[in-house]
């Protein structure tokens, strides 16, 4: 493929000129700024065509209203060339054809068709090979040797290329082992001569069968067809004996802008199968475009176009691959053209010389025009001295160098990945003559400095020992690398760790997998196995190790394990992560693609949820109690009223009963003086009255009624004080007076330090009032009392007749208001005092705490009010928590100016 | 002549236990006892009481109700709501009808001064001025302005705010005109803009804000009754300015609480308001008269207070500083 005769390359080349310059000027309408030109490939003709497809530029241009679609049909001899004149920007041929755009112009697949055939939308198609009925001596590939083959066409994709490359790969050469190859022209052609017995055996697309016997042209037990199992073809509802190729693509070229491109693939796949653009194409819609790899390497099999030998290949193909041939060629030329003017001097001779020279000059002048024209390079070096003896334009354009400085230099100057040396070496083969070619990639440094990324294609030619020399055409392909840099970059862009990896370890990881390990160096992760990067346990128990070949099976039995798992960095300390692992094929082996995503900030935030939660229940509870509390308070009063009123009543009768008595006593006294009464009236009254013990009582009715008040005066304050303290609503800051929540507050608590603690308070009585929200400072000196009582009572122990001692203070200077709350408990070991404000931090027996009580208090002095909370403990001797609430600056302004 | 009280309470034990507690007044005050409202009303027909005391939860008529009717029927009876219960529904519901509320549980001193307190009201008001008050036609709807429903609500929802109070007062220029008179001392702006009819509202206090409407609504009507003496009620009304606001300024500076500032400034404010509603021929005194009126229209005791005995000689009941202490120190 890579050798030609010289003489036939020029003859070659010389029509395919021709072509070319025709194909420039050739007729398509001028291009409008919106205007966007599919080509079609009119395989029936240009009517047909746009009968087929008129429907879908006119879908087109309803779809993208900012530009207007029209379809340019174009025969099979005009695709070629005005796709590489991009005389249209998008292009819909047969995948054969599609194929061969693909790989000489770069075209890119966008949407794949969804054929509509016999009721059953599909994107693939095939070929069926048959022969007739009861033809029982073809059973196999191979007892088809010596009989005849019937195809459709000769460039027929699904009506022959396919079969004949399913026949080559298995084993079977159509072209050397059937007796004749044969073309009926049409599907249905070729199945009439099989069944007449014209031809032993026939091949068809898939589906002309089945439509044939719809259509009551055949009984499909009148044929045999040489299915074969194929694995990826259970969906096919036809009959098939090849492999599966995708259906015709929609194709952009290269030019076409990006956005536009998108645009027009969404458009198509959102194509719905009554659209008339659908229907008119006899297809149910458009699809994601598929591979088609298959397309290309059937046809590369068959060495059809585009793999076909030079005669069936574009004249910009050949350029790109044997367009140095061109400047020996005009060196020939050049040379034979001053050979000859020499020999021929007489003056007709001279004159018809001299014209054959201006045409030669001409000539000569178009093909250097065309060698610059090409948009590969071109370089030929010499083997001697290794300097660049011709350079194009395209090479003067890749690197960026004039072309006197280039022809001072070596391709060594341009690689410098090679020494002059080692560049030797490398060509060794060449000039020994072991290959002809010798294709590499590499880099072109660019004279700005940066690296063009090239294919090189070397060839040694004419090994005579005076003008030997090398020719490099040579490829930029920033665009394939770029392409292959795009998913680089996305495996290296990501924000999760990836890895790959394999038996023995990592294969490959990202950017981002070093970062969250904390390696520098790609080298250095590699080495390690993934246990390494674990601690030697997971939280829940069990051997990192262990739990990790766990997950690994499972990855390996389902495809795919998604888990949590806990990291370890390089300087190890641990990450919570979660993990995907999935399996995936490389090179034949099964490897492991491990995401790891760092879930630190997620379980954060999560954290900071239950938080939040746990606030919330806690001021919902909160709140009930306040609305309890109030309902109830009215239940209460009015008893509490009753009571009183009676007790007032009470009081202030038994001062009148008491005179009554005294009086009596004296009148009592008086009559035994007097004798005025009998000594058994006498006695009798002095009996009762040392009955029920006067004296006595005549102290304890008072006391008795005036406790009873005061235990009413405490119910009223207990309940004013629950309305109070837990009084919903006042959200915002109000001036309030700390002593006056602390009063509250103490006698809410009451029952929670009276039997454990006496409580004292020192409470400065010109305490400034302070913007508070007086509700929540309220629960935190409530939590401190009731935190100080439990301490307390946690240090004396249970039935203890001692009692400890709750302080509480409050002062002011000029920036604040300070509470300070001292008990005598058991204090706090010095190792958990830096924990008692994390939530959830409890060191009360399971179900006596949350562990949010002072978190909350934490949070409401620091959070709400910008305050401070500390706390100063001594085991055995008692904590003081310290509360600083800041005045706001224009109530420290108020108390300034007091 | 002895003093009337009325009790009304569903709890008999409160009315039992009211009548020990209260054993004390037994000579100078004649005390009835019922136990709901309909027989509130019963007894009252049989013979006015001077003053009603109620509890506010009752089964079939409740407190708020009973007293709107007592109002309306015995406008010059004194009316005191006793309640378990101060949520500001049932406060609102009262709010023109009660002169003072008592909160359960009440002490015996609180109960004994407020029943002192309304007595020696009632009595000071002779029967002579409540006839006055009649003649003129004077009742709870001629000082009650258009906008006083709406106003109410707006208090009540929950999103009030200075904005949407401003909003509301608002489609009473008049008064709001009066009202940045009575704040800033001056008509400085456009009564129009929002903005400074809700910095005045906040100036002023919102928990004066309905007494205070109601107020300088009073004065409003007194107005336009009388255009022939406009005048003369212009200055009464400019005088009464000037006194609310240096009565307020007063108890400021004597450290009264809220509630003794809000009495001072709506007490100096109408302490004259009765000039405008004698009518010559009677011979009542002023003072007697817009006190009565305000009994009627449901007004705080203490601004009644303020009312009545500003000009009376030797009558300062309490001791301490209050309301009419404040208002006299402004007005002398």
């Amino acid at each position: 493929m890579n050798s030609l005769p010289p003489s036939k390359t020029i003859i070659h080349l010389l029509l395919s000129l021709c072509f070319f310059f025709a194909t420039v000027s050739s007729v398509y309408a001028q291009h409008g700024l919106d205007t966007v030109r599919i080509g079609v490939l009119a395989k029936r003709g240009e009517a047909k065509a746009l009968e087929r497809w008129s429907a879908t530029a006119i879908y087109l241009s309803a779809k993208i209203p900012t530009h207007t679609f029209i379809l340019v049909p174009l025969t099979f001899e005009q695709i070629y060339p005005a796709v590489e004149q991009r005389d249209v920007d998008f292009v819909l041929a047969n995948s054969a054809y599609f194929a061969g755009l693909e790989r000489n112009y770069g075209v890119e697949a966008i949407a794949t068709m969804e054929n509509s055939r016999l009721g059953e939308s599909l994107t693939d198609f095939g070929g069926v090979i048959f022969c007739r009925a009861g033809r029982d001596d073809l059973k196999e590939h191979k007892d088809f040797a010596g009989k005849s083959f019937m195809a459709v066409d000769e460039k027929s994709f699904g009506g022959y290329h396919m079969a004949w490359f399913h026949l080559l790969q298995h084993g079977f050469d159509p072209h050397k082992s059937f007796s004749k190859v044969e073309f009926a022209g049409t599907h249905d052609a070729v199945v009439v001569a099989v069944l007449n017995g014209d031809s032993d055996i026939g091949t068809v697309r898939t589906d002309t069968l089945e439509r044939m016997v719809s259509e009551g042209k055949l009984n499909l037990d009148c044929l045999k067809v040489f299915t074969h199992a194929n694995k990826n073809a259970d969906h096919f509802p036809f009959l098939l004996s090849t492999s599966l190729y995708p259906e015709w693509p929609m194709a952009s070229l290269p030019h076409v802008n990006r956005d536009l491109v998108q645009k027009v693939a969404i458009g198509l796949m959102a194509m719905e199968m009554d659209d008339q653009a659908a229907v008119d194409a006899h297809i149910a819609g458009w699809t994601i475009p598929l591979n088609y790899q298959p397309v290309h390497e059937c046809l590369m099999g068959l060495r059809v176009a585009p793999y076909a030998s030079l005669n069936e290949m574009g004249f910009g193909e050949f350029l790109r691959r044997y367009g140095y041939i061109l400047g020996i060629f005009v060196l020939v030329l050049g040379i034979v053209s001053v050979f000859t003017m020499f020999l021929n001097r007489t003056k007709r001779e001279l004159e018809r010389e001299l014209c054959f020279n201006k045409k030669a000059e001409s000539k000569l002048a178009e093909f250097k025009t065309t060698l610059d024209q090409i948009y590969d390079c071109v370089f030929v070096f010499s083997y001697d001295t290794l300097r660049f003896s011709y350079v194009n334009q395209g090479a003067i354009k890749q690197v960026g160098y004039g072309e006197e400085e280039l022809l001072s230099m070596a391709p060594s100057d341009l690689m410098l990945e090679y020494t002059a040396e080692e560049f030797k070496v490398m060509l060794k083969p060449l000039v020994d003559g072991e290959v002809e070619l010798l294709s590499f990639e590499t880099g072109h440094w660019h004279k700005d400095g940066y690296l063009v990324p090239v294919d090189v294609h070397l060839q040694y030619v004419d090994r005579d020992q005076n003008s030997s020399r090398f020719i490099a055409v040579v490829r930029d392909i920033t665009k394939q690398r770029t392409e292959s840099e795009r998913f680089r970059r996305l495996f290296e862009a990501s924000m999760d760790a990836i890895m790959v990896i394999g038996m023995d370890g990592y294969l490959d990881c990202n950017r981002k997998t070093l970062d969250m390990f904390g390696f520098d160096s790609k080298k250095e992760f590699l080495r390690l196995h993934p246990a390494d990067v674990s601690p030697k346990t997971q939280p829940g128990g069990g051997a990192s190790v262990d739990l990790a070949n766990d997950r690994i099976l499972e990855a390996m039995e389902n495809k795919v394990a998604l888990f949590d798992w806990v990291h370890q960095r390089k300087n190890g300390s641990c990450f919570p992560a979660e993990v995907l692992l999935s399996t995936f094929d490389m090179d034949g082996e099964t490897v492991l693609h491990s995401v790891v995503r760092d879930v630190t900030e997620r379980q954060r935030v999560e954290k900071e949820k239950d938080k939040l939660h746990a606030k919330l229940l806690h001021a919902q509870k909160l709140e009930a109690v306040g609305q309890l509390a109030a309902g109830i308070a009215h239940e209460i009063n009015t008893p509490t009223q009753y009571v009183a009123n009676n007790i007032t009543f009470l009081a202030e009768v038994i001062e009148d009963v008491q005179g009554v008595v005294e009086l009596f006593i004296e009148l009592l006294a008086s009559a035994k003086k007097n004798n005025t009464l009998s000594s058994e009236q006498i006695t009798q009254a002095e009996e009762l009255l040392a009955d029920i013990g006067w004296e006595e009582l005549a102290t304890e009715i008072p006391e008795a009624v005036n406790q009873s008040k005061e235990g009413l005066e405490r119910v009223t304050s207990i309940v004013q004080a629950m309305k109070e303290f837990s009084h919903p609503g006042s959200k915002e800051k109000a001036d309030t007076d700390i002593n006056k929540i602390i009063t509250t507050t103490i006698t809410v608590a009451r029952n929670e330090w009276k039997y454990v603690a006496d409580l004292e308070t020192n409470l400065c009585a010109d305490l400034p009032v302070i913007s508070c929200l007086s509700d929540e400072v309220g629960q935190v000196i409530l939590n401190m009392i009731v935190n100080g009582a439990h301490a307390i009572a946690e240090k004396l122990g249970e039935n203890s007749e001692e009692k400890g001692r709750i302080h509480l203070q409050t002062s002011y200077d000029t920036e604040c208001v300070e509470i300070m709350i001292t008990d005598t408990g058991d204090g706090i070991p010095d190792a958990v005092l830096p924990r008692i404000f994390d939530p959830f931090f409890t060191t009360k027996k399971v179900g006596k705490g949350t562990g949010q009580g002072l978190a909350i208090c934490h949070d409401v002095i620091t959070e709400k009010h910008g305050g401070t909370l500390t706390c100063e403990s001594r085991v055995g001797v008692g904590t003081t928590f310290t509360i600083r609430l800041p005045f706001t600056d224009s109530l420290r302004t108020g108390v300034l100016k007091q | 002549m002895k003093k009337r009280v009325l009790f009304v309470d569903d709890e008999p034990n409160i009315l039992s236990s009211m009548k020990r507690m209260l054993r004390g007044l037994r000579k100078t005050t004649t005390m009835g006892f019922v136990e709901g409202g309909q027989e509130g009303l019963l007894a009252m027909e049989d013979e006015p009481y001077d003053l009603v005391i109620s509890d506010m939860r009752m089964p079939g008529m409740d407190g708020a109700e009973f007293l709107a009717v007592v109002r309306d029927r015995w406008p010059h009876t004194m009316r005191v709501l006793l309640t378990g219960q101060a949520d500001s529904d049932s406060l609102l519901r009262t709010v023109n009808v009660v002169h003072t509320f008592l909160l359960k549980p009440c002490e015996q001193d609180e109960i004994k001064a407020t029943i002192e307190r309304a007595c020696a009201l009632h009595s000071f008001l002779k029967e002579s001025g409540k006839e006055s008050c009649e003649k003129r036609g004077f009742n709870t709807a001629f000082a009650m302005p258009p906008i006083y429903q709406e106003l109410q609500q707006e208090l009540l929802a929950d999103d009030c705010s200075l904005e949407s109070l401003a909003a509301c007062l608002q489609q009473d220029g008049w008064l709001c005109e009066k009202m940045i008179l009575l704040s800033r001392g001056a008509a400085e702006r456009d009564a129009g803009d929002v903005a400074t009819v809700a910095e005045v509202i906040g100036e002023l206090g919102k928990d004066v804000l309905r007494t205070l409407v109601l107020s300088l609504n009073l004065f409003k009507q007194l107005l336009a009754e009388n255009p022939s003496a406009e005048e003369v009620g212009y200055s009464v009304l400019r005088h009464g300015m000037q006194v609310a606001q240096d009565a307020r300024r007063i108890a400021v500076e004597n450290g009264a609480d809220v509630g003794i500032t809000a009495e001072a400034f709506i007490g100096g404010l109408l302490h004259d308001v009765g000039s405008l509603m004698v009518d010559g021929e009677s011979g009542v005194p002023a003072n007697q008269v817009g006190a009565l009126f305000l009994v009627m229209l449901g007004f705080p005791l203490g601004i009644i207070e303020i009312v009545a005995y500003l000009d009376e000689q030797g009558h300062t009941p309490s001791a301490l500083f209050n309301g009419l202490s404040a208002v006299h120190l402004a007005h002398s």
